[in-house]
């Protein structure tokens, strides 16, 4: 395994690396398939075209775990998602390139178990904005002594770093 | 209405004008669009391992044992944007086949009166807790409220906003989602 990113303090207006994914119907209808969207809108492009797009089209499900991806791809693997709010624009149809953006818009004062950011994306194909949303997401930080149990559940962070050394 | 036993007009008696369909919709606001769905499968490797790779989502603690171990979850968990899909529906049935759910129905009626179209117009997914192996979740979906008909880019519809709610196996609150669906009747010409 590859070294994954990480961050040890995140400042807000920090700029999140742009994901970038090229939209082959391959990867629309692997997703959705894997999400278990099975809507033929996802696959079948003659019921796409029927629905007024020219082509098959990314699902929801999908948008949202690419801003997943794009949060932990910056943040790495101690970060944890707490909540995701996306309003969809235009279809990210199969043919565009979908390209990712993210800004640190907030970061909350550091507790014992970690930054409380909130991130804002945004998504964008050849046809306009995909996708604005907003996600939530607790960061390691604070107190490295208060390390959590090792099964912990309720899913604290502390340790700062913990995931960087990893090959 | 009773969850997962439709009891709206039957297949014949489909409302079909604007009036008729505004009241079935409003009757339904409220209420259970399905009886509470189990997923057939625990959270699991397999199906992870299938969903990262179609997202390209190379986060160790997703499929990496010993990484996962290490991270402040313990052990390997699903990404949390998945929630959705561990109770999402099977493919859907033949064409003509009775309506499986409440939410089935729900559609077939506004497919019927050429409102075909479906995109998610907003999702709002909160987590409150990492989905770990061996997790059975249970969905339950309430029809949260309707829009009046509206008229958008890929044609004029009606918004739905649904609310799914997720316990696991002990009962435990897992997440919830909020979604809006436009159910639209496409544009002739329309591109997306």
């Amino acid at each position: 395994m590859t070294s994954y990113p990480s961050v040890t303090v995140p400042v807000a207006g920090e700029q999140l690396p742009e994901l970038a994914i090229d939209l082959t119907r391959t990867f629309v209808i692997s997703t959705a398939l894997a999400t278990r969207d099975f809507q033929p809108i996802h696959h079948d492009p003659a019921a796409a075209r029927r629905d007024g797009t020219d082509d098959i089209f990314l699902n929801a499900l999908t948008t949202a775990g690419l801003i997943g991806r794009l949060v932990t791809d910056w943040a790495g693997f101690n970060c944890r998602l707490t909540s995701l709010k996306l309003k969809l624009g235009r279809p990210a149809v199969a043919g565009r390139m979908l390209r990712l953006t993210g800004e640190v818009s907030d970061v909350a004062s550091a507790d014992v178990t970690g930054w409380a950011v909130t991130i804002s994306v945004m998504g964008s194909t050849e046809d306009g904005v995909h996708v604005t949303a907003v996600a939530s997401a607790v960061l390691p930080g604070g107190d490295p002594s208060s390390a959590p149990p090792a099964n912990d559940h309720a899913g604290t962070v502390s340790e700062p770093n913990a995931g960087n050394e990893r090959e | 209405m009773t969850a997962g036993s439709p009891t709206s007009p039957p297949p014949d008696g489909h409302p079909k004008d604007h009036d008729e369909i505004e009241s079935y919709l409003a009757g339904l606001v409220g209420s259970e669009l399905a009886a509470p769905v189990t997923a057939a499968d625990p959270v699991n490797q397999p199906m992870i391992r299938h969903l990262v790779l179609a997202l390209g989502d190379r986060n160790p603690v997703y499929t990496d044992v010993r990484a996962a171990a290490d991270s402040v979850y313990g052990g390997i968990i699903a990404p949390p944007t998945a929630l959705q899909t561990w109770t999402m529906p099977p493919p859907a049935g033949p064409a003509g086949e009775a309506p499986r759910t409440g939410r089935d129905e729900l559609m077939l009626v506004l497919d019927a009166a050429g409102f075909t179209g479906i995109v998610v117009a907003t999702m709002e997914q909160t987590y409150q807790r990492p989905l770990h192996l061996g997790d059975l979740l249970t969905s339950t979906l309430r029809l949260a409220a309707v829009s009046p008909l509206k008229q958008t880019a890929l044609g004029e519809g009606y918004f739905l906003t649904e609310a799914l709610d997720y316990v696991d196996q002990r009962g435990e609150r897992m997440g919830e989602i909020r979604r809006t669906v436009l159910k639209y009747r496409p544009r002739t010409g329309a591109r997306g």
